[in-house]
């Protein structure tokens, strides 16, 4: 098996599960407009960076792994695919290339399980996760605290990053077996870059982790970082802290509930502001969230991260027909367009 | 003692058993009831639905799949959820009591 048949292994895995109908839009509305644009600017500065930089630098130049993940399936496949049907610029062969260069940064990224292909998603090595397990600062005295506030954090990621791109201010990490009946979760939250996309953003800490200890053995997690267990989540025990320079500072109660109230006001406020958006910026604000991925691999090779005005004359010309819909017919795809979509060897239709 | 009737069937979000009251609520009606543990009852959840999850014990949907974000938030929060339950805001009324399986996917009549 290639490391390109894996990795539509992974992707066929994720795609299995039924899909929601999400807020404020899937990919589609937001990413029909742009997405040749936004794939074009991710493999210039993906092929810049290969170029001039280690990979170990250009994988670094992402905070997550999921985020590789994300754009790998998000704009980069798709969009280059229709690059190719359309102009033959890049070729289909070097599409292949240039996923398998993308899946390459995960490794380095992920290198224990970087496709999740054993529903896994594991970046903290075994020392770190026993420091974590034998400390005495895991609580168990405010569990519901701890449920409220992944809960908070998970919408305020979905509301300012809409569901299409959240993994640019989140991350689920683990499961990491701590014990035959016992696995850890890992959340982590980036709001560093919210205020590139977003005017307000509220008083929310930039870098916060949380460590969740369940009595549970089964939870998994895929490549689209679905969570899925067999059994009820128990919550043992937590741990959150706020991250500063990498240096982590355990947040108290008191510190806890002033962030749940700020998540979840921020949250409120933003789905409002969102909704009474007009739609072509709901689609703009979709763009900088989508440009906003590779922010780190722009910086790198010293270029501007956010969308050109061929994006907004894009969105201008064909925003409101494929936000209402009028361009195609909007059938449901199979499981086997789904993997001939995100296939880079095989040409789009 | 047996289950009630089965009113509807929907795809487990999250698992776990639990009786209530059903709580109806909306895009335009997104009223917080004065005692916790209700049953979420909606088409579908938003970001904006946020308080009512956290205040309730169960979570039913009527669209959206195990990835949708009523799925995730129950996910979080740790309570029983069922999504893509078709016709789930017809079939059920608000303040019904029922008794909601999310491990089966089925929403049972309590009597």
């Amino acid at each position: 098996m290639s490391v390109l048949d894996d990795y539509i292994e992974s992707v066929r895995i994720a795609y299995s599960k039924p899909a929601g109908n999400n807020w404020p839009a899937r990919g589609r509305q937001l990413m029909s407009s742009y997405i040749k644009l936004a794939a074009q600017k991710q493999f210039a500065v993906l092929e810049k960076a290969r170029e001039r930089f280690s990979k170990k630098e250009v994988a670094n130049a992402f905070w997550s792994a999921t985020q590789i993940r994300y754009i790998i399936t998000g704009e980069f496949v798709v969009g280059l695919k229709l690059c190719e049907r359309d102009f033959k610029d890049p070729s289909l062969q070097k599409v292949a290339e240039s996923t398998e260069y993308l899946l390459s940064l995960l490794q380095e990224k992920s290198s224990k399980d970087y496709l999740c292909l054993g529903g896994k998603n594991n970046l903290l090595t075994k020392e770190k996760v026993e420091e974590i397990i034998n400390s005495d600062s895991l609580r168990s005295d405010s569990l519901q605290q701890a449920k409220m506030l992944s809960a908070s954090l998970a919408s305020f990621s979905w509301a300012f990053g809409y569901d299409t791109h959240f993994p640019n201010f989140m991350d689920i990490h683990g499961p990491y077996a701590v014990s035959s009946d016992k696995q850890l979760l890992v959340r982590d939250y980036n709001f560093e870059n919210l205020n590139l996309v977003w005017e307000k953003t509220f008083d929310i800490p930039k870098r916060i982790r949380i460590y969740l200890l369940y009595k549970n053995s089964d939870i998994s997690i895929d490549w689209e970082l679905h969570t899925e267990t067999l059994s009820e989540f128990i919550l043992e025990k937590f741990k959150a802290v706020e991250m500063i320079r990498g240096e982590e500072r355990e947040l108290s109660l008191d510190e806890i509930s002033k962030i749940i109230d700020v998540a979840s006001e921020g949250t409120m406020k933003q789905v409002e502001y969102v909704n009474a958006l007009p739609v072509l910026d709901k689609i703009r604000k979709g763009a900088l969230l989508s440009f906003l991925q590779i922010k780190g691999l722009a910086d790198l090779v010293g270029e501007d991260w956010k969308p050109s005005a061929e994006v907004e004359q894009a969105i201008l010309q064909r925003g409101e027909d494929v936000w209402f819909g009028r361009t195609s017919s909007p059938k449901k795809p199979s499981s086997d367009n789904w993997l001939a979509t995100f296939d880079p060897r095989i040409p789009k239709e | 003692m047996g289950e009630g009737k089965v009113l509807l069937k929907g795809v487990c979000a999250n698992k776990g058993v639990v009786e209530g009251k059903v709580h109806f609520a909306s895009d335009d009606n997104l009223v917080l009831p004065k005692e916790n543990g209700f049953i979420l009852l909606c088409n579908q959840t938003n970001p904006a639905y946020l308080i009512l999850l956290m205040r309730s014990s169960g979570v039913i949907t009527e669209t959206g799949g195990i990835v949708s974000h009523a799925a995730i938030v129950s996910r979080e929060l740790g309570i029983p959820c069922i999504v893509g339950a078709k016709d789930a805001t017809a079939v059920l009324k608000h303040g019904q009591k029922i008794k909601l399986d999310a491990t089966s996917g089925a929403v049972y009549e309590c009597p």
